[in-house]
């Protein structure tokens, strides 16, 4: 139980750091479906620059660098050369996964995965013994670094959205951007620097995996976790704690597809793909009869007609 | 006092080559309340927007203070005290009241110090009489209290003219009220207001002086205890022209081709229409006139099928819901919407395509599903040469046509001999002259042919030239009904403008 | 003119930043004109450009007609994974089928497949209102994984290990390039998986020509794409158009099985497409929505995938991947085009003053 617990946390984190990022992006008025890309693009970078330079650290900051430089084409492309947000993020998808194996294959001459990396040169679990004298908490209190992080980020981004400067005109730029460029403040800058910041916290999700959760880049890496991490903002609302509620619950769907496919009566009965499927299925499925029209922020849906 | 605070200085505006500010000339005194009225389109907004910075001049100063100033752009204006609160407001729907105030002017600290600035925005509501919630959500607030956020808004930016675009447009008569009278307050506290409307009583009851506008020119600029609502409608509508209102009708009208009986609709949000009941015969053209935004449009997308409704309505005899809005136009119903560009063409396509719109899976237009070009040219030739279409292309893009062709391409489609109910939404909006005769003498041959006409138009010379009864709707609801010959022009105006009803 | 601008600028483009690739790669420019000739040169390239161009005009239609109407259909992917499975369940149970009842239904089926799965889009977008982007997105997911069971346990081959399902009975074969070929003696386009679907994907093309700019049906839909408020007040019954348009875009997609499973592999094998469902909608775009365009420019892209294939068979150091980022600097470039024009009218404009 512990266990499943604990394993649910890890398969959550690469979630949240995504969405927390996506939702800054589309709280600030762009519509932002290039999540996928920015995790593949990150892990990439983060594992070919960790091969390099041995330092996980090292490897997260240039990751958060590239993630950051790749959500600012989005920004060039849907704010400066107002092309259309969906068309742009399918182009940063594009880009991301065909440039990731053309890299590989131009570094490590292998286009399906960079070298295994050793495990001292990934990021290891920090016990944090403050935590390990609780009598229950103590068996939580063994993970990586960053799963501590993302377990934090959503309340921090909440506090940024409603208690800073910066966060209320992130708002105003999604849900008013009329009303914000009425008192004075600049809309695009605003946006600019909402998408570079949410593409380095996705980042963040990319190089969990490849150099947390693993221990190197496989092609097509992300697997669906950008769009997952979409379903979860949608789900969420747009808001921070709700999103982290339905990130969470679906680490919970991967980690019970681990669980399940390891033992075989249960894998006739109900396939591992069904399970695989399930959070695409309960997205939808909350998309469409739980929530009604969902309510995205006031600029997203207009340039969705 | 001698300086005047605000001075306009021969100012003139063009927009692709229609003018809208033609040489404005008028001065605002520091602290007063200075109204500004005309009818729509008379360069009311215009002009202050040029104010505002929104639109920069052709010619012509302004002068703040005797210095002559021009804004690039509304912050400018803002920084020099200068405020408009628009006619849709500029919020942010899900932000709070007090973080609407401060968006854009906030402390520069990591943290808002949220009490800090509420106890200064309390301060400010104190010093001028405001008592909103300010932890409210600004879309959970009625309309009149997000115009109060927007008064703040300017008063928290320290604004000493605010300028209000039809403010009581969106508001009930007791938040007109409520508004008003802090108006005049603030203008105690050395505000200068000036207040755009087409509402008659708000000029007389609340203003010093009085610019009155029409066609783009200042008509008028004059002490308001100087004027009376008779006098002030005249100046507004122009001399009271005598049109020629005949009674055109050749035979009795019989068979009812519109009734409507207790027609209401529902909204969350908006207006609502009221019981409305209302019959259109053959051979008759019925007129509603009234203020832009008083139900009109309500009106037609419920009589379109745009929007449901309660209550009961009968087009050509049958209940409108026993059909598709499709059917019913192939049972000879038609319409021309209030906003051509935007509800009546598909711009990009071209003429014989725009001719054939909403009939285009009719017989000679498509066999077996395929669209018989043939036919859909000799028809859209037909049809542009007999309405004088220039030029006479069927396949020029109708984008590239004049305002007035454009409406003669609808015209051609909606109002063919076939059609036995037309409803027309302001048919002569925009175009000259002659389009505009062009257009009556044709709405009059379909009413001698038997149709029945229903005529939702600004215009109330078109109004009581061609309708044989007039309706005026304000706030949803049909207020008055007489025939045309009945109506004077002060009359309507007064009626629309609610003053009397 | 404008088509020649549209699809030659943008080659030669491609040209010079794959030549630029190819030299950060530390490989000689040079093989790029090897790889260019045997991919336009040769029977051998042209054979592959037109098997990879046949499913990209699918999908590139089944993009362009949803937008033609303002609709995005990003679940060309989804779909054409049913219509793929479809041909093999329908060959599972109707094996002993003859040639000339075969072929049709496993046609049929591959587009009532892909239309049955764009259904579910186009029933949500119209009458729930969702956001069809979304909704696509997940149903790709879905898909992917729901078909991933089908290809490993109830179609799944018995006699290998890798992910892929039972071979379907020949009558189910649509021939090769070179069988039809060797009916008049010539060798031509030997051993390249083009087969004649290719010219299903012609008429295709040519059957959304007629319907979007020659029927009553797709006058409305382009109403709906120009002016929506206006095509509503004309009594176009948008809602209805919408649902036919995602089952329409569905069933072209679905055809991109008869491509892969009738006409080539014979067996659907995971993950076999490589993106055609989002490369269509690149396709879409550079051919302006016009479904003959879409023909020249599945080539192009077609082309642009047998060239990256020569590439990494050419060279140590690049992989055929190429192409997808190919694919993206084009999309790039379009987005910026007007951006671009403007500027330099600008530019234009200021120097003359």
């Amino acid at each position: 139980m512990i266990d499943f617990i604990n394993s649910t946390l890890r398969f959550a984190t690469p979630l949240i750091f995504a969405s927390m990022g996506g939702l800054l992006c589309e709280r600030a008025g762009i519509a932002t479906i290039c999540i996928e890309g920015i995790i593949l693009v990150s892990a990439f970078t983060s594992a070919a620059f960790d091969y390099y330079s041995s330092s996980p650290w090292l490897s997260l900051g240039a990751a958060l660098l590239v993630g950051g430089v790749f959500m600012l084409l989005h920004a060039f492309l849907t704010v400066r050369v107002k092309s259309d947000p969906i068309i742009s993020a399918i182009t940063v998808n594009l880009l991301a996964s065909g440039m990731t194996p053309l890299l590989m294959k131009l570094l490590f001459s292998n286009s399906t995965n960079t070298p295994s990396l050793p495990q001292e040169n990934r990021f290891l679990p920090v016990f944090i013994p403050f935590l390990s004298s609780f009598p229950i908490i103590r068996h939580f209190s063994n993970h990586l670094s960053l799963v501590y992080l993302a377990i934090l980020l959503p309340f921090v981004i909440q506090i940024t959205l409603t208690n800073t400067r910066w966060g209320l005109r992130l708002i105003a730029a999604g849900d008013g951007p009329e009303a914000l460029v009425t008192s004075g403040v600049s809309l695009n800058h605003t946006r600019f620097v909402a998408l570079f910041l949410g593409g380095c916290l996705m980042a963040f999700s990319g190089s969990y995996l490849a150099i947390g959760h693993s221990s190197q880049f496989i092609r097509d890496m992300s697997a669906g976790r950008g769009f997952i991490a979409l379903a979860a903002i949608i789900i969420g609302k747009w808001q921070p704690i709700p999103t982290l509620v339905a990130c969470v619950f679906f680490g919970f769907t991967d980690a019970l597809q681990i669980e399940l496919q390891s033992s075989e009566m249960l894998n006739l009965i109900l396939p591992a793909q069904f399970i695989q499927s399930l959070p695409y299925v309960i997205s939808l499925v909350v998309l469409v009869f739980a929530m009604g029209r969902a309510k995205p922020p006031l600029a997203i849906g207009q340039t969705s007609r | 006092m001698t300086l005047p605070f605000l001075q306009f200085d021969r100012v003139s505006k063009n927009f692709n080559g229609n003018s809208a500010n033609t040489l404005v000339s008028f001065e605002v005194q520091q602290g007063s309340f200075h109204g500004i009225v005309g009818e729509n389109g008379a360069g009311k907004s215009t002009i202050m927007k040029i104010l505002y910075g929104v639109h920069s001049p052709d010619s012509g100063t302004i002068l703040l203070n005797g210095i002559s100033t021009q804004f690039n752009n509304p912050n400018q204006a803002i920084r020099a005290g200068i405020g408009m609160v628009h006619q849709h407001f500029k919020l942010v729907p899900t932000l709070s009241v007090w973080e609407n105030i401060i968006l854009g002017h906030e402390p520069t600290s990591l943290f808002i110090p949220k009490t800090n600035l509420l106890a200064t925005i309390q301060q400010l509501q104190n010093d001028f009489g405001f008592s909103l919630d300010l932890e409210e959500k600004v879309e959970t607030l009625p309309v009149g209290q997000q115009q109060q956020v927007e008064i703040l808004k300017l008063l928290f930016r320290k604004a000493r003219i605010l300028i209000l675009d039809e403010p009581t447009a969106v508001l009930t008569p007791q938040e007109s009220e409520v508004l008003l009278n802090r108006l005049l307050q603030l203008k105690k506290q050395q505000k200068t207001i000036i207040l755009i409307t087409h509402k008659l009583r708000e000029i007389l009851e609340f203003t010093d002086t009085v610019t009155i506008m029409r066609q783009g020119k200042v008509v008028a600029t004059e002490s308001t205890a100087s004027l009376d609502e008779h006098k002030l409608a005249t100046l507004m509508m122009g001399r009271d022209r005598q049109v020629p209102v005949t009674s055109q009708r050749s035979f009795e009208p019989q068979t009812a081709v519109l009734e409507v009986s207790s027609l209401s609709t529902k909204s969350r949000k908006g207006l609502q229409l009221r019981n409305l009941s209302l019959n259109v015969a053959a051979g008759e053209i019925v007129g509603i006139a009234g203020i832009e935004g008083q139900g009109q449009e309500e009106l037609v997308q419920v009589l379109t099928q745009l929007k449901s409704f309660s209550g009961h309505i009968k087009m050509l005899g049958e209940d409108l819901l026993n059909f598709t809005a499709y059917q019913n136009r192939q049972r000879g119903f038609g319409v021309i919407p209030p906003d051509r560009q935007k509800n009546g063409l598909i711009l990009p396509f071209t003429n014989e395509y725009n001719l054939i719109l909403g009939h285009h899976w009719e017989k000679p237009f498509q066999g077996l599903g395929c669209l018989s070009f043939p036919h859909i040219r000799q028809f859209a030739q037909d049809q542009l040469k007999h309405f004088d279409v220039r030029p006479c292309h069927p396949d020029l893009s109708t984008a590239t046509l004049s305002g007035g062709n454009q409406q003669k391409i609808i015209i051609a489609r909606e109002a063919s001999d076939r059609v036995r109910f037309l409803l027309a939404c302001h048919p002569s909006r925009g175009v000259d002259i002659g389009a505009m005769e062009f257009f009556h003498e044709h709405f009059r041959k379909l009413r001698a042919e038997g149709a029945g006409i229903l005529l939702i138009s600004s215009d109330l010379d078109e109004l009581r030239t061609l309708s044989d009864r007039i309706l005026v709707i304000r706030n949803g609801a049909f207020i008055a009904e007489k025939a045309a010959s009945n109506w004077t022009l002060p009359d309507l105006g007064l009626c629309m403008t609610g003053t009397e009803s | 003119m404008n088509t020649v601008n549209r699809i030659f600028i943008p080659m030669v483009l491609i040209g010079l930043i794959t030549a630029g690739i190819i030299w950060a790669c530390g490989e000689n420019p040079a093989i790029l004109a090897e790889a260019f000739s045997n991919t336009f040169f040769s029977p051998f390239g042209l054979g592959y450009t037109i098997y990879y161009a046949t499913p990209l005009i699918f999908t590139g239609l089944s993009v362009a007609l949803c937008f033609h109407a303002g609709l995005f259909n990003i679940g060309a992917e989804g779909q054409l994974l049913w219509g793929s499975i479809a041909i093999v369940a329908v060959s599972h149970h109707f094996s002993q089928l003859p040639v000339f009842l075969a072929i049709p239904l496993g046609i049929i089926l591959a587009a009532l497949a892909g239309a049955l799965w764009g259904l579910i889009p186009g029933y949500l977008k119209a009458y729930r209102g969702s956001h069809e982007v979304v909704v696509t997105i997940l149903l790709n997911f879905i898909a992917t994984t729901w078909v991933g069971y089908l290809i490993l346990y109830p179609l799944k081959n018995p006699n290998t290990q890798s992910a892929e399902t039972e071979i379907i009975s020949s009558t189910y074969f649509i021939p090769k390039f070179s069988n039809a070929f060797s009916w008049f003696g010539t060798e031509l386009f030997r051993t390249t998986p083009a087969n004649l679907s290719f010219f299903i994907a012609l008429f295709c093309a040519l059957l959304a020509h007629l319907i979007l700019y020659r029927s009553a049906l797709g006058y409305e839909w382009r109403a709906m794409g120009t002016n929506f408020t206006a095509a509503r007040f004309a009594g176009i019954r948008t809602r209805t158009q919408t649902l036919c348009l995602f089952v329409i875009s569905g069933a072209f997609a679905g055809l991109v099985g008869v491509n892969e499973v009738m006409g080539s592999e014979h067996k659907v094998i995971e993950g076999f497409s490589p993106g055609y469902g989002f490369s269509g909608i690149a396709v879409a775009l550079v051919a302006e929505n016009n479904p003959l365009g879409i023909i020249a420019s599945a080539f192009l892209f077609g082309g642009l995938q047998t060239f990256a294939r020569e590439l990494e068979f050419l060279s140590d150091n690049i992989s055929k991947d190429i192409s997808i980022v190919l694919q993206a600097i084009l999309l790039i470039f379009i987005a910026c085009r007007p951006w671009l024009a403007k500027r330099l009218l600008k530019q234009r404009g200021e120097s003359h003053d």
